[in-house]
């Protein structure tokens, strides 16, 4: 299963620009063994490009950095 | 025995991998963004890892930088047509295919857009040391044919742009993927076409582009791209910005299972010298290769000169089913630099799955046509 389901309730959204980038953060959020969701994009908060990765907020900050050392364009959204 | 010997048309056979991930794209489906189920996700993910291994392919660290097309005719006319020109001078290559002869050709007749043949040696070799006494100061875009489709020749492309320095280098790869070594961020290449059905072994109706700073063109094609869906322009930022519509997912997933399985080349590279050099002391055939064997690829051409081209080429198929190309390969300025316009030539290309005995037997039967038509 590519899509590993979160227990917690405290989450966040990290949203994108391109699924380009949705797709390489992915291979890096998973390689780097944090527990994430893809999910659509919440019509309430962007019309970017339809899928955005939810993950544990308090995973938020080394996911970011892990992502901007990859100069991956993204930003975190949280509830 | 593979008797096809067209692989610049297309290359054939693919490898079986091909097959098979077309087949899973068709009992999975699913498509590239515009929502987050796990097909969806399968699919997109599929198109990205085949971004990256072309990315590797040709040499660059710019993966978002490689946009899908349905072949390189479609990428050279996005880039060449979505080109801003200045000065409005275009510096080609003299071996091009009218992939890119038609485009520049249209803008010449259309938008004032004028190009100039490069100097060049009498096999379409780039004269380096002439290129630099070209005054380049009014060129805006430099287009060069990486390997000829009717010769076979394989242009310096590293020298090149170090003569050209910052005016971009637009290379046509249409032959060369997948059969030379290609490395654009090495060579500083700024644009590169490609195709998939060709060198990669890949499937028909899928290729692209790499381009090094997108903002140097215009998109070709506007349309949805499954993201800024509530603005009517077209994004900034690749690969969206090319990439309009659903794009080949079916041929992206038959390219990543040719990407994946490429195979070694099954000939020895002696054997293919041999067949060139007992070819060229044929005095009723006129050979279009390299004048140095070190610039040539697998891809040449014979011009009869005691029959017709066409004739040549249906006696090699009636007669032992050698399949060839007659004609002039939609390249009259490769022609016209090699003295072999308007009759054409008929062109062998080989596949990384010849062997040595099926060189050896297209050798004998093209001696053997040779010995039926040479005396007309």
């Amino acid at each position: 299963m590519l899509m590993k389901e979160l227990k917690m309730d405290d989450n966040c959204l990290i949203l994108f620009k391109s699924v380009h980038d949705v797709i390489r953060s992915e291979k890096l959020i998973n390689s780097n063994g944090f527990s994430y969701q893809i999910i659509p994009v919440p019509s309430n908060i962007s019309s970017e490009c339809g899928m955005c990765i939810k993950i544990l907020k308090i995973n938020s900050v080394e996911i970011d950095n892990i992502l901007n050392i990859n100069n991956i364009n993204c930003k975190i959204y949280n509830k | 025995m593979n008797l096809y010997f067209d692989n610049a048309s297309t290359s054939f056979p693919k490898p079986p991998e091909v097959g098979e991930y077309i087949n899973k794209y068709l009992s999975q489906g699913g498509t590239y963004g515009r929502a987050a189920y796990p097909r969806v996700f399968d699919a997109s993910k599929m198109v990205e890892e085949t971004r990256e291994l072309i990315s590797t392919k040709i040499g660059t660290s710019l993966i978002s930088n490689i946009l899908f097309t349905y072949n390189s005719t479609y990428a050279l006319n996005t880039i060449i047509q979505g080109f801003r020109y200045k000065q409005k001078q275009i510096l080609v290559s003299p071996l091009e295919h009218n992939a890119v002869g038609r485009p520049i050709e249209y803008l010449k007749q259309n938008a004032g857009v004028i190009f100039h043949i490069m100097p060049h040696f009498s096999d379409g070799l780039i004269n380096i040391d002439e290129l630099k006494r070209v005054n380049l100061s009014n060129i805006d875009l430099v287009i060069v044919n990486h390997v000829s489709n009717v010769n076979g020749l394989i242009q310096p492309l590293k020298e090149i742009k170090q003569v050209i320095r910052g005016i971009p280098l637009l290379v046509d790869a249409s032959q060369s993927l997948g059969k030379v070594e290609v490395n654009v961020d090495e060579w500083g290449i700024d644009m590169l076409a490609f195709t998939g059905h060709k060198g990669l072994l890949g499937p028909t109706g899928i290729g692209g582009f790499f381009i090094k700073e997108p903002d140097l063109i215009s998109p070709f094609v506007y349309g949805g791209t499954g993201s800024n869906s509530d603005k009517l322009i077209m994004p900034d930022y690749c690969p969206d910005k090319f990439e309009a519509g659903t794009q080949n997912i079916l041929g992206i997933y038959g390219l990543y299972g040719a990407l994946k399985h490429q195979p070694k080349l099954s000939y020895n590279i002696d054997a293919y010298k041999e067949l060139l050099r007992k070819l060229t002391q044929i005095n009723t055939l006129k050979l279009l290769i390299a004048n140095n064997i070190d610039n040539q690829s697998d891809v040449f051409s014979i011009v009869p000169l005691k029959t017709s081209v066409s004739n040549f080429t249906k006696q090699l198929y009636d007669i032992y089913k050698i399949e060839v190309r007659g004609g002039l390969h939609c390249s009259p300025i490769a022609h016209q630099t090699l003295k072999s316009y308007p009759q054409g030539a008929l062109r062998v290309s080989l596949s990384n799955y010849h062997t040595d005995k099926e060189l050896y037997y297209l050798l004998n039967c093209i001696l053997d046509v040779n010995e039926r038509t040479k005396n007309g």
